[in-house]
């Protein structure tokens, strides 16, 4: 449990050091800034319009430096060749990739306080109310799709080449929502094979749509809260393909020769 | 080890390269196919777009990035619920609210006049809708029967992911009546719709119609503002003059008004078909439009200003769009006053 804990504050203390952390943060910080400071016809309290883009920025800059950071680990590790000294101690390999996996969770935390803290401002600055508990609902549904883009970035760069891992990590996140809308559109103008491909693809590509509550939080005095059913169905979700991914990188990274 | 390496990532490559090669078939059996990029298009726009510059270089995503902005406004009207395209955009250009297929609103134009002329100045409308909006409510319902874009349970193939969807989205069942919300909060939409494609003059009418709900003096001339801009970019849209001329009669600037509703009248005469036939060119809200601008221009005309001048627009104008029932009445009662 320590060298987790070892492994997974380097990985953030690195993720905090590095800038690109800051380059990301700081660009959506100047957007937000700009959308915060733009008066909208003299109107005042028009926070549906502001949330929405705040959670969108801040969705789209934390999952951008999750792929990038979870995609670069074990790359680097092997490239850096500080994988080999590491692996001579007496450390696991699944010791090892859940330090790197609980180093990229905290690294998106530490993304999200940022923001959160520019949001709060900005929301307070505007006028407006925060619907916290839609708000902690978004934060935790979003650091589980986090989880899962941790596992595919892992996974995608160990069986690719680092460009390659980013850019699909990226592409993946970025059609998400258009996969799960395309599908059921889809559905209905296909033959039985069709149909059955798409039932297969529904359930064995991670939906992360589900994983955004942006619309319920943003539109929150009409939608009530999620039930801890449907949070507890979710996170069991997010489990199950983070966990998958998890399996497939441990069976191939013990085959890699080190 | 790095020889398979390399051979595995080229396989993965091709794969993915067939795989986007073999994209355009998944269309093949997708109903409807005429996609129409664009909705904020007219001929005009189009001809005005093709030849600038700039639309040279970024025109396809600026209309786009707008017309994916209108998309958003129907998803704010609806809390967030995503429905099938329905709504008619042609009726949301004409009287700024939501009106959706098949339904027909019976806030007209001339609601902005004085009390004992709304009867005369009505739109010969089919009122047979039962479920209209109240202006000031705001939250109401409404019932249309628009399918949902995330499908009911019952029509649904994905079973606990669809369920997962329906829960976590904003979603209800579209049999029920839809929840629409006050349009305020769509108003920063409209602006940078209207940034984005500056022709998007519907972007302007329906931003400056909910302005015009604030009932405040400071919004009222923020809409002046913000229709002074679209008709810098369109000086012959009728709609915008019409527009205008509505705000200004709010804030009981009559003589504007006046001059306002003539210049709208004119142009849609301008553009109107000599026999005023509903086309995909020339809409029903177009004529609509068009007849709400003549009718309103000799209406002012008579109210603030000269009853013999309203009188002679008014036969002029007839003359052109051979017959108005309104119109013909407005005449008589001036020559009967006249006498």
């Amino acid at each position: 449990m320590r060298s987790i804990w070892l492994i997974s504050r380097t990985v953030l203390l690195e993720a905090i050091r590095r800038k690109e952390i800051y380059a990301i943060t700081l660009v959506s910080l100047l957007l937000l800034t700009v959308i915060f400071s733009i008066d909208f016809f003299q109107i005042e309290g028009l926070m549906k319009f502001y949330r929405e883009v705040a959670l969108k920025i801040m969705s789209m800059a934390t999952a951008l430096t999750v792929i990038v950071l979870s995609s670069r680990q074990l790359p680097r590790e092997f490239e850096n060749k500080t994988i080999y000294p590491l692996m001579a101690k007496p450390l696991r390999r699944t010791s090892f990739l859940s330090g790197k996996l609980l180093g990229v969770i905290l690294a998106a935390l530490f993304c999200f306080s940022l923001f959160m803290f520019v949001y709060i401002i900005g929301t307070l600055y505007v006028g407006g109310g925060i619907p916290w508990s839609h708000f902690l609902q978004y934060i935790y549904l979003q650091l589980l799709q986090m989880m899962i883009l941790t596992t595919l970035g892992f996974l995608l760069s160990l069986v690719m080449n680092l460009d390659a891992a980013i850019t699909l990590g990226i592409i993946f996140y970025i059609t998400a929502n258009i996969l799960i809308t395309s599908f059921t559109y889809l559905y209905d103008f296909v033959g039985i094979f069709g149909k059955t491909m798409l039932t297969v693809l529904t359930f064995i590509i991670p939906q992360l749509a589900l994983f955004d509550f942006s619309g319920k939080t943003v539109h929150s005095e009409v939608w009530p809260p999620l039930d801890l059913n449907t949070l507890a169905i979710l996170t069991a979700y997010a489990f199950v393909f983070s966990g998958f991914y998890y399996l497939l990188c441990i069976v191939i990274f013990r085959r890699r020769a080190i | 080890m790095k020889i398979m390496d390399s051979k595995r990532e080229g396989a993965f490559a091709l794969f993915l390269f067939l795989l986007f090669l073999a994209s355009p078939a998944v269309t093949m059996r997708l109903n409807p196919k005429n996609y129409e990029g664009g909705r904020s298009r007219d001929e005009r726009t189009r001809h005005i777009r093709n030849k600038s510059a700039a639309a040279l270089i970024l025109g396809e995503i600026r209309s786009s990035m707008s017309d994916i902005m209108f998309i958003k406004t129907e998803l704010y009207l609806h809390s967030g619920v995503a429905y099938k395209l329905n709504l008619d955009y042609d009726a949301l250009s004409s009287k700024g609210t939501v009106v959706e297929k098949g339904d027909q609103q019976d806030v007209n134009l001339e609601q902005l006049l004085p009390e004992d002329q709304r009867n005369h100045a009505e739109h010969e409308h089919d009122h047979d809708h039962a479920h209209h909006h109240a202006d000031d409510d705001k939250i109401h319902f409404h019932c249309e029967g628009a399918d949902t874009v995330i499908p009911t349970r019952k029509k649904d193939f994905r079973g606990i992911i669809g369920e997962l969807h329906r829960r976590v989205k904003p979603w209800q069942d579209p049999s029920k009546p839809h929840l629409h919300t006050s349009g305020e909060e769509l108003l920063p939409w409209y602006r940078l719709m209207t940034l984005s494609d500056p022709h998007n003059i519907r972007g302007y009418m329906i931003g400056a119609w909910w302005l015009k709900h604030f009932k405040k003096e400071a919004q009222l001339q923020e809409a002046i503002k913000f229709l002074d801009e679209g008709i810098r970019y369109n000086p012959d849209s009728y709609q915008l003059y019409l527009m205008k001329g509505n705000i200004t009669l709010s804030l009981d600037n009559h003589r504007e008004a006046k001059a306002l509703y003539r210049k709208s009248a004119d142009l849609a005469i301008r553009k109107r078909p000599p026999d005023g036939k509903i086309s995909r060119d020339w809409t029903h809200y177009n004529e609509e439009d068009a007849l709400a601008a003549i009718r309103l221009a000799v209406f002012t005309e008579k109210e603030y200003g000269d009853v013999k001048t309203a009188l002679d627009i008014a036969r002029r104008y007839l003359e052109i769009i051979n017959s108005d029932l309104i119109l013909e009445r407005q005449i008589q009662q001036m020559i009967s006053q006249d006498q």
